[in-house]
């Protein structure tokens, strides 16, 4: 392919494209910039993609914190309390021979949602400094953070159903704590910050004239 | 199949730009083409699936989202999981396996599982069977254009099948201690998750999208 010559893209045709139900429209004339089709609100790229994006990701990180190192649920039996972080559930998995488990939650909890933090930063950081390197490779690694992201939700459905089955009084209950909710807003960051972000950043960079 | 389609700023016909798709990932614009049945249009530089072409896609979309919405509601009206300890038993409905969290006080959480475990996926049921039914029918819903892009947006939030998966954990994690009984309404879930998910498979947005009317705004 001929890198020097810019592929025509609908920002270079003056074309609108609406990201929620693909009609294009023309930029000229258009009053309120809302899809004449579905409402939506039309913009040439997401509006500040990246500043909210860092946001996002900035606040995902400082919750990421309380939601590894608080505890997410206590097993109170007979009076007596087990709290349990993430990782220690993770552990506890291990322990009773559940390894296919163990690996599921693992995964789900704590490698999708520190991978899904080092894409979006490394995503991030290759547009702004305009880098050139295999956008297709890069736009297909958002798509998949894009879809993965949601999957680390599993654990705050695990404290629900145990907190919600174990209701047996003195004999045992089990209470959700302060890291689920962390954890449960660090999942929401992440997928709110993965739909912020713009791809189409990623090929206005690679499309640029070299400086 | 088209509706004409109008500028939004002049009201005139715009069918110059129309045979024109763009990239939702990358920008690029494509020419619209025809595709044969089955088969699928990608972006020619950054891979990004454009629309495909699934067979009789209203009629069994429309099925599978009134069969969902039967299953969802049986899933809401019996006990989720059973379980036995010690001569004690517990039942645990969906509704309130959403609202445990409210009891304790965590009302963020009790939301987030709320809405992305209940609300979500029934509130994107009801927007499909809202916007599949008339088209079926070959009528055009009021305000199909908004309704199915809320219905889209609703999408990625709703994470019944995540539920699911998170109380097989549950189950087997209390499997030690106590025996877990899958209820009436384990199986009505199990049965709706299935068919969700064949209707993102059969679902092809933009055939609805064609059917949707302009509005001058």
């Amino acid at each position: 392919m001929n890198r020097s010559s810019a592929p025509l893209t609908a920002a270079g045709a003056g074309l609108l494209l609406c990201q929620d139900c693909g009609l294009l429209s023309r930029r000229s004339g258009v009053k309120g910039l809302h899809c004449p089709r579905c409402g939506a609100a039309l913009h040439l790229r997401k509006p500040n993609a990246l500043g909210r994006t860092w946001a996002l990701v900035i606040a995902a990180i400082i919750l990421y914190i309380p939601a590894n190192v608080l505890p997410v649920m206590t097993v109170i039996s007979l009076g007596r309390g087990e709290p349990d972080t993430i990782l220690s559930g993770v552990i506890q998995l291990l322990a009773s021979g559940l390894w296919p488990l163990a690996a599921l939650v693992f995964v789900a909890s704590i490698l999708v949602p520190v991978l899904k933090l080092g894409v979006m930063i490394f995503l991030l950081i290759s547009v702004q400094r305009g880098c050139r390197w295999r956008p297709r490779d890069r736009t297909r690694l958002f798509r998949i953070t894009e879809l993965a992201g949601r999957w680390s939700m599993i654990d705050i459905f695990v404290i629900t159903i145990l907190a919600g089955l174990v209701q047996l009084g003195e004999l045992a209950h089990i209470e959700a704590n302060a890291g689920a909710t962390a954890f449960g807003a660090v999942v929401v960051l992440t997928m709110l910050a993965a739909q912020a972000f713009d791809p189409r950043l990623i090929w206005d960079a690679a499309d640029a004239a070299p400086k | 199949m088209n509706p004409a389609v109008r500028s939004p700023a002049t009201g005139r016909p715009q069918d110059s730009i129309q045979p024109w798709v763009a990239c939702p990932d990358c920008d690029l614009l494509h020419r619209r083409a025809p595709l044969p049945s089955r088969g699928q249009a990608r972006c020619r530089r950054c891979g990004a699936l454009f629309y495909r072409n699934p067979s009789r896609m209203l009629e069994q979309c429309l099925a599978l989202t009134l069969t969902a919405l039967a299953l969802f509601t049986l899933a809401n009206l019996f006990p989720l999981l059973n379980l036995r300890l010690g001569g004690r038993e517990e039942a645990l409905t969906l509704i309130e396996g959403a609202l445990t969290f409210l009891d304790q006080g965590h009302w963020g959480l009790a939301g987030l599982v709320f809405f992305t475990s209940l609300l979500f996926p029934l509130l994107r049921l009801l927007g499909l069977a809202y916007v599949l039914l008339p088209l079926w029918r070959g009528r055009i819903p009021p305000r199909l254009g908004p309704v199915f892009r809320w219905t889209q947006a609703f999408s990625p939030w709703s994470m019944a099948e995540i539920f699911l998966l998170g109380g097989l954990v549950a189950a087997v994690k209390l499997g030690d201690m106590a025996a877990i009984i899958p209820g009436t309404a384990a199986y009505a879930f199990i049965g709706m998750i299935f068919i969700n998910a064949w209707i993102g498979f059969k679902l092809e947005p933009r055939m609805i999208w064609d059917r949707a009317p302009m509005h001058v705004a």
